[in-house]
Formats: C-alpha cells, sequence, structure tokens
C-alpha cells in the first residue's frame, strides 16, 4: 500500500479511529489501526472489540492499493509535528515507511489479515435519522450524565439510553444522583420498535466517537438499533457498537408531576454563580446551599474547618413564590449548565431541600438532580 | 425402666467434682485459694507427674480447728459463708464449701493443719470420699494438703487428663495470675522436686510479669488508674502494655476483678477499643487491669470454677475500661523503636542444667504466648543477657529470669500511681529537606533521640483519617440523596442487621429501608465517602455489622469507614516525594494528634535512638 493525503485530513481521522483502540488488550492487533486503499479512498479502522469504527478518507491519491497496520501513537505524533501539507505512507509487510518533506520514520507493521472486520452497515430497512446537528446538542446535554464509576450494581447506567419513537428520538443518561433527558426530532423508517424489546443502551465511549465524528451540521445520521449492537452512519464514518446490558433504571417514575415552585432561570448567570460559589468547596464533599427567596438567590458554599467560605448573591427579580432552601452538589449543576450555556433561560422547578430539582428546557430537555442533606 | 432413687452420697461427690475439679489445676487452684482465704503469706506448691500423682499445698495459714477437720470434707461445709445474703457480700475467694469435698471424692487427700496458737494440730484423711479418723499431728503452724491419685476413683476422668506437660501448664496458669494478684504472697512451685516458680514476696507486680512473661513486656507497661471510685464504686487499677508489645492472641490480658481473676469477652473487647487504631487487627493488647466493684455489684457464683463474673453495670465497666485505656495512651508517645537483631555482646548464655529436658518440654509447652507469629520488628528481652549474673553459687531465687537489676529501676508496687516513662517527647521538625526518602516509601529524619524512620503511607494515612475525623466532628456530614435509590440483595439474616441499625446507618447518611424479601433500597450515601459507589459503602459497613455482636456506636461505625476511606487516599509505598511534599507531610504530622500510628494500627514511624546507634557502632 502506498498513499499521498492531506497530512491534516489524516491526523484529524486517525485521532478520532484512535478513540476505538483498545487501550489494553492481550491481542497486540488491536492496539493499531487498520488502514486499507483502494481507487481513491483510504479507510481507516479500528476496534476494541466492543466498539468499532471505519473512516474513509476520499480523494486520496492511491499509488498502490493494498492494507497494512498503523501504530497510532507514533503516526499521529508524526503528522502532529509535521508542518507538511502533504505526506505519503508507504507500507509492505515488514512495516511503513513515512515520509514526510523533512524526515523518514519507519513504523512496524503485521499482518493486516488478522485485523478483525467491522461489520459492514445493515439497516434491515429499520431505522432512524437525525439531522447532526440536533444530534451532536442532544449527545452534549445527556451523555454527561450516564454514570462514570459504576456506582450501582443493580442498574445499566454506564451507557446512554436511546429510544426511537414515532418521529422522535429520546436519549437518557443517569448516574443515580441525577438525570438528563432530551428528545429530538428523527425520521423514522421501517416503523418504531415495539415495547418489548429490550432497551438500547450505547456506551459512553460509543456515543463520544459518535459526536466527534459528527462534521457537518447538516447531514443526516442514520441510526440502527439492534437487540444487541448498535450501527451508526455518519458522513464518513460507520460505528459499531455492542450494547451495555443490563437494565435502565424505570426513569419516567421519577419525574415529578407536580412542581412546588417554578421558575426562570438565566443560564450563563446562573452558571456564573454556581461557578464562583464551588470556589470555596472542597474535593470531599462539594456543597452549595441555594437560598431562593423572592427576588434574590443566595448561595453559600462552607468548605471543611480550615477551607473557608463564601456567599454569592443573584438578582431574580421574577421569582414571587416562597422561599426554599436547597443544597447541591455545584459540579452536577454545572455539568449541566455548561451543556446549554448558549440557552438564555432555564425553567426551575422545585418543591423542598428533599426533594428532586427539575430544570428544563422547553420541552425537549429535562435536567433532574437531587439536592445534598444532611 | 429403673424406679427413681436418691444417688448415694459418693456417687454425688463424684459427680460435682466434675464441675468444680476438672483437673489437677483447678484442684491447685482451689487449694490455693483456700490458703490465702487463710491469710497465708507463703504458700509451697509442689506437683508430681502434673499434679496427677501428687499435689501438696503448704501454707503458712491460720490452720483448722481439730475438731473442724471431719466437716472439711463434707459437702456445703465452710467457715467464709454464714447466711446467703453473705453470698452477695463475698471478699473471700471461696465459698461455696464444695472444693474440699469434691477432691476427697476422687483422690486420696491428707489434711494437716495446726493453729499457731495451739501448741500441737491435727490431721485427717479422706480417701476417695471416706474420711478417717483425726489423729494428732505435730507439724508447724499453717495447713498442709496432700492429694494423690487424683481421679482414682474416676479412671474416665483420669483418661480425658493431658500429658503431665499439658498438665503443668495449666497449673502455672493458675498460679501466675493467683501470683499477679497478690503482690507480697510468697509462693513457691515446684513439680517432680524441680523448681518452677520461686516467687518471693519482695517481688513487686511488674517483677511478677517480668518473671512470668519477659523484660520486655515489664519495660513496655503503662500503669493506669482511673482514679478514686466513682458514684457506682468502681475503680480500675493495672498495667497496660504499649501498643509495640502487643500479641497475637488475648491471653496476655488478665482481669481481676476484688483480687478474683476472670474472663469476661466484653471486657477484653473493651480493652481492644480502648486501643482502636493503635494495634492492627488480629493483633491483641498486654493488659493486666484490677477492678475494684462493690461486692454487692458482682455476682461470682455463676460459674463452678468461678471463672466466669457477672456484673450488675456490664455497661459502665466497658466505658471506664475503654475510657481509661484511651486517655492513659493519648498521654504516652507511642513511637515504636527501631530495633536490630544484635550480635550477643557476650557468649551467649549456658543452658539451665538445672533442669531435665523434660522440664524444659513442660515449659515449652506452658508458654503460649510464645508462640506468637514472628514478627518484622522483634524486641529482644534487653536484660536478660547481663542479668543472669550471679554466680551459681548464691541460689538464684529464681531459676529463669534472674531478677532485674534492682538499683537500675526500682520497680514500684502497683496500688502506687508512678509515671513509668519519661514524659512524652516531640520531636521538633528539622528543616526542609532533612528528611531523605528511601525507596519511595520510606522518611529518614534526624530528632534529638536519634534517627526515625517514617512509612510515608502509614503517615499520610493517619493524617487524612484524623483531618475527616476533624470534620464529622466540627460540621455536619454532608449527604447525597439518590435519585434512583439502588436496591440491593442480602441474605435474610444481614437484612435484620441492616434493618436494626436502620437509624445509626442514617446518622451515617446511609439510608436504608425495606424494599421487601431479601431486598433493601438504599437512598442516600455520605458525600465525603463519594469516591466509592454507595453500595460498596453499605456493603463494607454490612460486612463489618455482622461480624459484631452488638451493634457498635456510630462513631466506631464512622471510624471504621474513614480509616478504609483514608488509607484508599493516602499516598502510597511507591510514590516518590518532593522535597515540598515531604516538608508538608512532616508539618503535617506535627499537626496530628495521634501520629504514631496509621488508623488501622500499623506504626507510622520507628525511632532508631541515638543510644543503639552508638552500642551498634560499638561506642559505648
Amino acid at each position: 500500500m502506498k498513499v499521498k493525503c492531506q497530512r491534516d485530513w489524516l491526523l484529524t481521522a486517525c485521532q478520532l479511529v484512535g478513540v476505538a483502540v483498545a487501550a489494553r488488550t492481550t491481542k497486540p492487533v488491536l492496539s493499531c489501526i487498520k488502514a486499507i486503499a483502494q481507487d481513491d479512498a483510504l479507510f481507516l479502522m479500528a476496534t476494541d472489540l466492543e466498539i468499532g469504527v471505519r473512516y474513509e478518507l476520499r480523494g486520496i491519491e492511491v499509488k498502490r492499493a493494498g492494507a497494512a497496520l498503523l501504530q497510532p501513537n507514533k503516526l499521529i505524533s508524526i503528522l502532529r509535528e509535521s508542518s507538511d501539507a502533504d505526506i505519503t505512507l508507504d507500507s509492505d509487510e515488514n512495516g511503513t515507511l513515512v515520509r514526510t518533506s523533512t524526515g523518514r520514520f519507519n513504523l512496524p507493521g503485521g499482518d493486516a489479515n488478522e485485523f478483525p472486520d467491522i461489520p459492514a452497515f445493515d439497516d434491515g430497512g429499520q431505522y432512524h435519522e437525525i439531522n447532526a446537528g440536533l444530534l451532536r446538542s442532544m449527545i452534549k446535554r445527556t451523555a454527561f450524565a450516564a454514570d462514570k464509576t459504576e456506582a450501582t450494581a443493580r442498574w445499566a447506567v454506564t451507557g446512554v439510553l436511546w429510544e426511537a419513537e414515532e418521529k422522535k428520538a429520546r436519549l437518557v443518561a443517569t448516574d443515580t444522583r441525577r438525570l438528563a433527558l432530551t428528545e429530538g426530532v428523527a425520521d423514522v423508517h421501517g416503523g418504531v420498535k415495539d415495547a418489548k424489546t429490550p432497551s438500547h443502551l450505547v456506551p459512553q465511549k460509543a456515543v463520544q466517537l459518535l459526536e466527534r465524528s459528527l462534521a457537518d451540521d447538516g447531514e443526516l445520521i442514520r441510526i440502527v438499533l439492534k437487540p444487541n449492537e448498535a450501527m451508526f452512519q455518519t458522513g464518513r464514518a460507520l460505528i459499531h457498537t455492542r450494547l451495555v446490558e443490563g437494565r435502565f433504571p424505570p426513569y419516567r417514575d421519577i419525574i415529578p408531576k407536580k412542581p412546588g415552585v417554578t421558575l426562570a432561570i438565566p443560564t450563563a448567570e446562573f452558571l456564573s454563580r454556581v461557578r464562583q460559589a464551588a470556589i470555596m468547596t472542597d474535593d470531599e464533599s462539594k456543597r452549595v446551599e441555594f437560598k431562593f427567596e423572592p427576588g434574590k438567590l443566595t448561595l453559600n458554599a462552607q468548605g471543611g474547618a480550615d477551607h473557608g467560605s463564601g456567599e454569592v448573591t443573584m438578582d431574580l427579580p421574577d421569582y414571587q413564590g416562597g422561599e426554599i432552601d436547597i443544597a447541591f452538589n455545584p459540579q452536577y449543576l454545572i455539568d449541566m449548565l455548561r451543556a446549554v450555556e448558549s440557552e438564555p433561560t432555564l425553567t426551575l422547578e422545585m418543591t423542598d431541600g428533599q426533594k428532586p430539582a427539575v430544570f428544563r428546557l422547553g420541552a425537549d430537555y429535562l435536567y433532574l438532580v437531587m439536592p445534598l442533606t444532611g | 425402666m429403673g424406679r427413681i432413687e436418691l444417688l448415694p452420697p459418693d456417687v454425688v461427690t463424684k459427680i460435682a467434682a466434675g464441675e468444680v475439679i476438672e483437673r489437677p489445676a483447678s484442684a491447685v487452684k482451689e487449694l490455693v485459694e483456700n490458703s490465702i482465704d487463710a491469710g497465708a503469706t507463703r504458700i509451697d506448691i509442689d506437683l508430681e507427674q502434673g499434679g496427677t500423682e501428687l499435689i501438696r499445698v503448704v501454707d503458712n495459714g491460720h490452720g483448722i480447728h481439730a475438731a473442724d477437720l471431719p466437716l472439711a470434707f463434707a459437702a456445703h461445709a465452710t467457715s467464709k459463708l454464714r447466711s446467703a445474703d453473705d453470698l452477695f457480700r463475698i471478699l473471700t475467694k471461696g465459698f461455696r464449701g464444695e472444693a474440699l469435698a469434691s477432691i476427697g471424692g476422687v483422690a486420696k487427700v491428707t489434711l494437716q493443719s495446726r493453729r499457731a496458737e495451739e501448741p500441737a494440730g491435727a490431721e485427717i484423711k479422706c480417701d476417695g470420699g471416706i474420711v478417717g479418723d483425726v489423729r494428732p499431728w505435730g507439724g508447724s503452724p499453717g495447713t498442709r494438703i496432700e492429694v494423690r491419685h487424683l481421679f482414682y476413683s474416676v479412671p474416665a476422668r483420669k483418661k480425658f487428663l493431658k500429658s503431665a506437660a499439658t498438665e503443668i501448664g495449666r497449673t502455672t496458669d493458675i498460679v501466675e495470675w493467683l501470683a499477679l494478684s497478690h503482690p507480697g504472697l510468697h509462693i513457691v512451685l515446684r513439680h517432680n522436686g524441680k523448681l518452677v516458680y520461686d516467687i518471693p514476696a519482695s517481688a513487686s507486680f511488674t517483677d511478677r510479669v517480668a518473671l512470668f512473661f519477659g523484660g520486655n513486656v515489664r519495660d513496655g507497661l503503662y500503669h493506669v488508674d482511673s482514679g478514686p471510685a466513682d458514684d457506682n464504686g468502681l475503680r480500675l487499677q493495672g498495667w497496660i502494655g504499649d501498643p509495640a508489645i502487643d500479641r497475637g492472641n488475648a491471653k496476655l490480658q488478665y482481669l481481676f476483678v476484688n483480687g478474683r481473676w476472670f474472663r469476661d469477652r466484653s471486657l477484653s473487647y473493651a480493652i481492644q477499643e480502648g486501643y482502636r487504631n493503635l494495634i492492627m487487627t488480629g493483633r491483641h493488647p498486654v493488659a493486666f487491669l484490677f477492678l475494684t466493684v462493690p461486692p454487692d455489684q458482682v455476682d461470682v457464683n455463676a460459674h463452678p470454677t468461678k471463672a466466669e463474673v457477672r456484673f450488675r453495670e456490664n455497661s459502665l465497666l466497658f466505658s471506664l475500661i475503654r475510657a481509661t485505656i484511651k486517655n492513659r495512651l493519648l498521654k504516652e508517645n507511642l513511637v515504636p523503636r527501631l530495633t536490630v537483631a544484635e550480635q550477643p555482646l557476650t557468649a551467649p548464655l549456658p543452658s539451665p542444667t538445672l533442669f531435665s529436658p523434660r522440664r524444659e518440654l513442660a515449659e515449652r509447652t506452658l508458654a503460649p504466648w510464645e508462640a506468637i507469629p514472628a514478627r518484622k520488628i522483634e524486641v529482644p528481652p534487653p536484660d536478660l543477657p547481663f542479668s543472669y549474673s550471679p554466680p551459681p553459687s548464691r541460689t538464684p531465687s529464681i531459676p529463669f529470669v534472674a531478677p532485674p537489676p534492682r538499683a537500675a529501676e526500682p520497680p514500684p508496687p502497683p496500688p502506687v500511681a508512678p509515671q513509668p516513662s519519661a514524659p512524652p517527647v516531640e520531636f521538633p521538625i528539622p528543616a526542609t529537606g532533612t528528611a531523605l526518602q528511601l525507596h519511595d516509601a520510606y522518611l529518614v529524619m534526624e530528632t534529638p533521640d536519634g534517627m526515625l524512620v517514617i512509612d510515608q503511607h502509614a503517615l499520610h494515612e493517619r493524617i487524612l483519617f484524623e483531618q475527616l475525623q476533624r470534620r464529622i466532628r466540627d460540621g455536619k456530614l454532608e449527604v447525597q440523596r439518590l435519585l434512583i435509590p439502588e436496591p440491593i440483595d442480602l441474605p435474610a439474616n444481614h437484612v435484620a442487621v441492616v434493618l436494626e441499625a436502620k437509624d445509626a446507618l442514617a446518622d451515617l447518611g446511609l439510608e436504608v429501608g425495606e424494599f421487601g424479601g431479601n431486598t433493601i433500597i438504599l437512598s442516600s450515601y455520605p458525600t465525603l465517602l463519594s469516591r466509592r459507589p454507595p453500595h460498596e459503602i453499605l456493603q463494607g459497613v454490612i460486612d463489618y455489622l455482622v461480624t459484631k455482636e452488638q451493634l457498635p456506636p456510630k462513631e466506631v461505625m464512622l471510624d471504621h469507614l474513614l480509616a478504609t476511606m483514608a488509607c484508599k487516599a493516602a499516598v502510597k509505598a511507591g510514590d516518590p516525594l518532593t522535597p515540598e511534599e515531604i516538608s508538608h507531610l512532616l508539618e503535617l504530622r506535627a499537626m496530628a494528634e495521634d501520629s504514631h500510628h496509621c488508623p488501622h494500627g500499623r506504626p507510622t514511624s520507628l525511632l532508631f535512638s541515638r543510644q543503639d546507634l552508638d552500642r551498634q557502632f560499638r561506642r559505648i
């Protein structure tokens, strides 16, 4: 295989595909990227056997068709350090010669045939399509809430729940302390799944990979959900993933039906106040106390014995409801507020300091967070 | 089936003997206690073949009236009790009047006694329950009892006896605690004609400890005293061991109530609690505790051999022991001393030829505390080599361990409250950089006394532990409620334990509820512990709870949690530290309340004293 291609394209492609490369593996071949050159295209593939990605670079000058195994870390470093416009990869069974205008790098190779196949895209007539711009924002607003620490033994919450319904798709993520839910318009083909099929939990890593491979806001992303796997076809990438096994908690049951008070919150201002208050919390116990009063919100943070304290206020001219004292881990609010920073206002619903607070953005986004007590 | 009949008296005696007289050691105990009750100041005990052939106890007590001698072997005949009310103010060792009768029922006993004011005494024989006639006897004042062929009339029981070595071991145990609880009593123990112990009346409590358990135990003792009796008439005095001389079992925990030795699991636990965070799991502190309890507050009539007693206010004693030990240990600088196995400076001790190999075998069997697992840092008995200096011609009064050099440290008698060691030494923190990191695991620094080696992980763990503790003491515990409560499946008995501890768990921020069946539901957890998943935190607490018979107090559970957490968060052995980090750690060390042991009881630092260094280099 011998190709000449644009350096920055190749760098972007390698960085994206590199996400799927197995971090720790006993199969050395899985720590490589497989490249296939044919016609005018270069395909880059990586998999850790859970998640696989195939990325397509078009408009490549293919001098000799073929396949090769590439070491992603070294290749990415070479591409990053070089300032050339074009770069040449020349592979044979011994390895790959990377040639820049000022350097030659020999990367060890391997037998490309050992590399497992990434399944081809097969929608089976049942799929849905979402606009890339919308999908990006849906992922951004939910994926952060998924569990990263295996916080629960009972529920499967390390992935993002993905549901398709009549004309819409829904993403839900929770770590059992907070929950983010978003809905977006989707073009559903071949009918929706019936209620009995198990829920589709897409691993966080696959969702991240998908988010990164979304290029043009206008393109349509095709999504296929199968009982044990999911596939995402974007303009350039195909992502295949196994699903997280297990039961997602019955999230609909925990969304409060009748809020005590409802108020509008200016997003950017609120984010800034929460971040200020969070300065005085410490690592072990993050706690900011929120006091909602007519016209005003006061945030108090008290660190440990020798960590000092802080008080931050914010005007809420429109709030005329009752006084509510509630405490949160500020990080839980900051995560969400950063994801919706571009929206001017949020709606906040609360009952008291013991019950979950609900942030809403129209009808499409909901964020539930459980307060701190004690 | 036969008819119901009253048992003949000799059968009754044999049955009763089974309860009171279990083995030669129990006979020795009963006889020596009788002697103590008789006001004896010197007791000679001779045994043959572990006591199965002969037990002879000779005392210089006030003796028995010749006329009372036949009654001595009658069951329930005693001079120590007059009415049932007396049972609640017992100050004597015995009171039931069963011992001699029981022994007489299963052995050939000769009882000879003379009251000091009488010109002559009398003797009586009892042979398997058959009491002979009283005959005059011309011995010295006191009582002399010979028990021969114990259990000859009960061959079945005789078969259950262990080897002579084991039986003599049990007897020495009894002699040890009798000697410990009666300083001032001169006790001589001989086995097969060989001297085992000769404990002079002048030997103080600590001398006796050194004699029985070695000099390093004596040197590691701190005197404790809870002060004058409180409103409940309770007082705790005694000696507790430095955590450095801990043991692999609880054998070196001696409890005495009003001078009477007893066993009590809950009070042993109180001792363990007093040492909490100072001793590693599975290790046991050394303690000799003397409780003074008003006689009406304690029932010693609860066990045939009186090895167990019942207290009216067990919980008061529990907290008294725990608090007294804890407070005492807080006063000490418990930095263990680093010791190096020394080359003997003098020729090794010639092994005492005085005793037969069999004797040595017996000695090995009778010292279970010597079977403690090998420790990394073994403190060699410091005064053994040079204290055996007296020439053999001067008959050593104590055969195994010579008396400690009297001049060096006059051992105070137990009731007085001396401070056995110098006041705690504070180590000033040297300038930055003077602590050296070794193997990315240990810090070495200079102190006025020598050289201090610090285990960086253990020290940091301790510091974090205290920081967490302080936070909880200062403020309330922050609790994160779960949006989606976590159902947890548990074995049925664990469910019961958890639900019983529901309130205590809620104090810890772990809110649990019933979910039905063997499932509980966890709906909150303390944010302090957010590094671990909530169900793991709860599981940790449950694992801890089910090992406890009763619900431990909240602070104990929290400490347990915090210790685990601190351990996970602390720097590890193998983490390289920058000089700034080292000096910060040392600063924190100076501020820590108890910087010498990590929360799991491992020492954080070891002191290698200047003196030890000098000695190793032959400067002194």
